[in-house]
C-alpha cells in the first residue's frame, strides 16, 4: 500500500453508498482495489431490517426483507434530502412507511419511531466501514463518498450528514460518473473526451468530460435522480401483474404476498431476460403453481421510454459541453444496470461508438473514490478532477422569478459576490431565499434553503450595502458568507435548510448514535478476533510444517488448530475460547517459531 | 482581446494544479475558507477570459471603468434595425429562417473582429457601443434557434 492511503493513523476509503449495494475500495501500489469480506463479498446491499433483537444491515437485511416487508428499509437514496411531498410517488411503491417528519421532511416510521434518510444511510455505512476495517486491518481515517452527479445541494449535505453520523470524517463528495471516469482513465491513461454514461439501480447520470494530462475536467453533466434499475424492475412487475389480473382476478392477484413474490422475482427476470430471449416465471397461488412467461422483447418495449428520457440527457450534456457525438473519443458505461442490451444498444446508436465496459460497472465508481481518496491524503499529485455544479443555483426576486447567480455547469468551486440593501429605515435583518434549478418561476426550482442577514447597523433604507458571497465549494455544496461593505463589520448569517438536517439534529443524531458506538465496538472486536484467530491458523499450521516442533507437542497444538477452524464460523464467545487454548497449547512452544511464522502470514495477508 | 484559446486552457489547468483544493491539504478551517476562495476566483476568471464576449466586457471594465454605463444610449437607427430583426427573429420560418441566420451569424462575426481592433487600437468608447449593439444580434440568434 502506499503510504499515503495506509499510515500509522488509518486508511483513507473511497464508498459508493449506491440505492441497491454500496462498497468501499482503497488505494494500492498496484492500484484501486475493492474490499471484500471473508466470503468475497464486496457489495453491502443498502438495507436495513429493524427486528426485535436489533437491527440487520447489508445481506442479513435483505434476506430478512421477505420476513420483514413492512421493517426492511431499501432504497433510501431516493428520499435522502428530500421533502415528504417530493417524495408521495416513491412512498407509494414502497412497502416501508414512509411519513412526512418534522418541515415536511421524508421519513421512515417503524415501531412509532421516525428515522431520517440520514440515519438510515448512516447504519449502511457504518456496515461498510466495519467490512472495510476487517479487510485492511486498520482504523478508517477519512472517506470519499459518492453521490450522483444530479444530486442538489441538499442531498449532497445529507449524504454528508450521513457520514458523520456513522463517524466518518468525510473528506470529499465525488461525482459518481467522474469517479468512475478516473477508474479508466488511470488504467487506460489516453487523453481524449469521454462521455461516462451511470445508470445505477436508482439514480441516472451522463457526464462529459476532457482527459488531458491527468486533469479530468468535467464539462457538463445531466442526469435524473430518479430513473434507474428499479423502474426496470417495476415496470416489468406491473406486466406481470397486470398478466395475472386478467387470469385470475383482481382479488387474487392483488394479495400481498403475491404482490411480494413477483416484486421479488422481477429484479432476477430482467437480469436474465439480459442474455436470453425469453424467461419464466412460477408463483404459489392458492396451493397452485402459476406459470408466466415474459420475453426481451416485451421488457424491451416497457422500458424504451426510460431510456429514451437517459438518451435525452446524453444530448443535452453534449449540448452544454458544446460538443458533437463524433468529437467523442470514448464512452464508458457505469452502474449495474447499463448490462441491460436495449441500453447498450441505444447508447451505441446514439455516440456511432461501441461502449468501454472493461471496469466491472458495479465496482468503476468506488475504484475511482478510492483513486481521488489517495489524492487528497495527498499520495498523488499527478490527477485532478475538475468537476462541476449539476443545476444553476439563484436568488429568488420581485414577482417570484429566480435570478441566476451561478450557472449550471460551471467548474467548481466557483463563487458569486452580490449586494444587498435595506428596504426600510433602519431595518437590520435580511431574508434571502436560495433555489436551485434551471426553470425561471421559483414554483418550479427547489428551495435550498433561507438566508437571514442579520446584524446591519440602523440605516436609512437603501443606505447599508452588505455583500453576500455565495461560494460552492469542492464538494458541490453551498457556503455562504455576508459582509457590510461600508463598515467593513462581518454580518452574521444564518441558514434554514429546506431539506435535511440542521445542525442541532446533525449533534443530537451524533449523540443516539452513541449507543450504537457500543454495538460497533463489540463488532469491532469480533472482527479482531476473527482475524487474530485466522492469523494464529496459518501460523501454526505453517510452524507445524516447518517441522520446529518437540514431538510431545504436535498432538495437542494440531488438536487445539482444529478447535479453532472448526469455531471460525460459530459466535465470538466459543471462537474466543478456542482460540485462549491454541495459545496456551503453543504457549510451551519456542516463541520464536510461531511468532515468525505468524508475523509471515499477518506481512502476506496485508497485501 | 487577441487570446490563443489554446495557450488559455493550458495556463488554466496549470495553475488548477497549484490552486485546487485537493492539492492543497489544510488543516485550519480559515486557510481552507482561502484556498476555496483562490480556486473560485480562477475558475470565474477563466470562464470570464473563456468566452469573447465576457472577455471584452471585462477588457473594457479593467481599463476604462464606467464606459459600458456611459454608453449605454444607442443610436436611433440601430435600435429600429435591431427591432426589426429581433421582431424577424419570433416568426421567421424554413428559408427565411436560414436566411436571417446567415445575416445574423455574419454581423455577429463582424461584430467581434470590430470589438477585437477597436480594444486593440484602445478606442474604448466605439468598442463598448459595439459590444452593446451585439447584444441585439446575440439575443436574435438566441431567439430564433430557440424558435426553430
Amino acid at each position: 500500500m502506499t503510504e499515503s492511503a495506509t499510515s500509522e493513523s488509518g486508511v483513507v476509503l473511497g464508498i459508493d453508498l449506491g440505492t441497491t449495494n454500496s462498497l468501499a475500495a482503497v488505494m494500492t501500489p498496484s492500484g484501486p482495489k475493492v474490499l471484500r469480506d471473508r466470503d468475497g463479498q464486496a457489495l453491502v446491499p443498502s438495507v436495513v431490517t429493524f427486528v426485535e433483537t436489533g437491527e440487520l444491515v447489508g445481506a442479513e437485511a435483505r434476506a430478512a426483507a421477505i420476513d420483514f416487508p413492512e421493517r426492511t428499509v431499501y432504497s433510501i437514496k431516493r428520499l435522502i434530502g428530500r421533502a415528504g411531498t417530493e417524495v408521495d410517488d416513491e412512498a407509494g411503491r414502497l412497502p416501508y412507511p414512509v411519513r412526512r417528519g418534522e418541515r415536511d421532511l421524508a421519513r421512515v416510521e417503524i415501531d412509532g419511531r421516525q428515522y431520517s434518510p440520514e440515519e438510515i444511510s448512516a447504519r449502511v455505512l457504518r456496515k461498510v466501514r466495519s467490512l472495510a476495517e476487517a479487510a485492511v486491518s486498520a482504523p478508517i481515517r477519512g472517506v470519499v463518498v459518492t453521490v450522483p452527479a444530479y444530486f442538489d445541494d441538499a442531498q449532497r449535505q445529507a449524504t454528508k450528514d450521513a457520514a458523520e453520523l456513522a463517524g466518518l470524517r468525510c473528506l470529499r463528495i465525488v461525482n459518481e460518473p467522474t469517479a468512475a471516469s478516473l477508474a479508466y482513465g488511470i488504467s487506460g491513461k489516453r487523453d481524449g473526451t469521454v462521455l461516462v454514461y451511470d445508470l445505477g439501480g436508482g439514480t441516472f447520470d451522463v457526464s462529459v468530460l476532457k482527459i488531458e494530462g491527468g486533469v479530468f475536467r468535467v464539462l457538463a453533466t445531466d442526469g435524473d435522480t430518479h430513473l434507474g434499475g428499479d423502474d426496470f424492475d417495476r415496470l416489468l412487475s406491473d406486466r406481470i401483474l397486470g398478466v395475472l389480473r386478467e387470469r385470475l382476478g383482481e382479488e387474487t392477484a392483488l394479495a400481498p404476498h403475491v404482490m411480494h413474490a413477483v416484486r421479488g422475482s422481477a429484479e432476477g427476470l430482467k437480469i436474465q431476460l439480459s442474455s436470453e430471449p425469453a424467461a419464466s416465471l412460477a408463483i404459489e397461488i392458492a396451493g397452485a403453481s402459476v406459470e408466466l412467461s415474459v420475453t426481451r422483447a416485451e421488457l424491451e418495449a416497457d422500458i424504451e421510454p426510460l431510456v429514451q428520457q437517459t438518451l435525452d440527457c446524453c444530448r443535452r450534456a453534449m449540448q452544454d459541453a458544446e460538443l458533437t457525438f463524433d468529437q467523442l473519443d470514448e464512452v464508458v458505461l457505469v452502474g449495474g444496470s447499463t448490462r441491460t442490451p436495449l441500453v447498450r444498444s441505444r447508447i451505441e446508436e446514439l455516440t456511432g461508438r461501441p461502449p468501454h465496459t472493461e471496469v466491472d460497472p458495479d465496482l468503476a465508481v468506488a475504484l475511482g473514490a478510492a483513486i481521488q481518496a489517495d489524492i487528497l491524503a495527498g499520495g498523488n499529485r499527478e490527477v485532478l478532477l475538475l468537476d462541476v455544479i449539476p443545476l444553476s443555483l439563484g436568488l429568488e426576486t420581485m414577482g417570484g422569478v429566480v435570478s441566476k447567480l451561478i450557472l449550471r455547469n460551471s467548474t467548481i468551486p466557483t463563487s458569486v459576490t452580490e449586494e444587498f440593501s435595506t428596504q426600510v429605515d433602519h431595518q437590520t435583518g435580511v431574508d434571502i431565499n436560495i433555489y436551485q434549478g434551471e426553470r425561471e418561476k421559483i414554483d418550479d426550482c427547489r428551495k435550498l434553503g433561507s438566508f437571514r442577514l442579520s446584524g446591519i447597523p440602523p440605516a436609512p433604507a437603501g443606505y447599508p450595502r452588505v455583500a453576500v458571497t455565495f461560494l460552492v465549494d469542492a464538494d458541490g455544496v453551498l457556503r455562504v458568507t455576508a459582509r457590510e461593505t461600508r463598515t467593513g463589520q462581518q454580518a452574521s448569517i444564518q441558514v434554514v435548510p429546506s431539506f435535511g438536517l440542521t445542525r442541532e439534529e446533525v449533534r443530537r443524531m451524533m449523540m443516539e448514535s452513541i449507543e450504537h458506538a457500543a454495538e460497533d465496538m463489540a463488532e469491532r472486536e469480533d472482527v479482531e478476533l476473527r482475524n487474530k484467530a485466522e492469523a494464529m491458523v496459518r501460523g501454526t499450521a505453517a510452524a507445524m510444517e516447518l517441522g520446529d516442533l518437540p514431538p510431545d507437542q504436535v498432538y495437542p497444538v494440531k488438536k487445539a488448530l482444529r478447535a479453532v477452524e472448526k469455531s471460525l464460523a460459530d459466535d465470538p464467545a466459543s471462537l474466543r475460547a478456542t482460540v485462549e487454548q491454541l495459545s496456551k497449547a503453543t504457549a510451551h512452544i519456542a516463541d520464536d517459531v510461531i511468532s515468525s511464522a505468524v508475523r509471515k502470514s499477518l506481512t502476506e495477508s496485508e497485501e | 482581446m487577441d487570446l490563443d484559446p489554446g495557450e488559455l486552457e493550458r495556463r488554466y489547468l496549470a495553475l488548477s494544479r497549484e490552486c485546487h483544493p485537493d492539492h492543497q491539504p489544510t488543516e485550519s478551517p480559515q486557510e481552507q475558507q482561502l484556498v476555496l476562495e483562490r480556486a473560485a476566483k480562477l475558475n470565474d476568471s477563466y470562464r470570464r477570459l473563456k468566452d469573447p464576449w465576457s472577455r471584452a466586457t471585462a477588457l473594457l471594465n479593467l481599463s476604462e471603468p464606467g464606459i459600458l454605463d456611459r454608453t449605454k444610449q444607442l443610436s436611433p437607427t440601430f435600435l429600429m434595425e435591431a427591432m426589426e430583426i429581433s421582431e424577424a427573429a419570433l416568426v421567421a420560418r424554413g428559408a427565411e429562417a436560414d436566411d436571417l441566420r446567415n445575416r445574423l451569424e455574419r454581423s455577429i462575426a463582424a461584430s467581434l473582429e470590430d470589438i477585437t481592433s477597436k480594444i486593440g487600437a484602445r478606442d474604448w468608447a466605439a468598442a463598448a457601443t459595439a459590444l452593446h449593439e451585439s447584444r441585439y444580434y446575440r439575443k436574435a440568434l438566441a431567439d430564433l434557434q430557440a424558435n426553430q
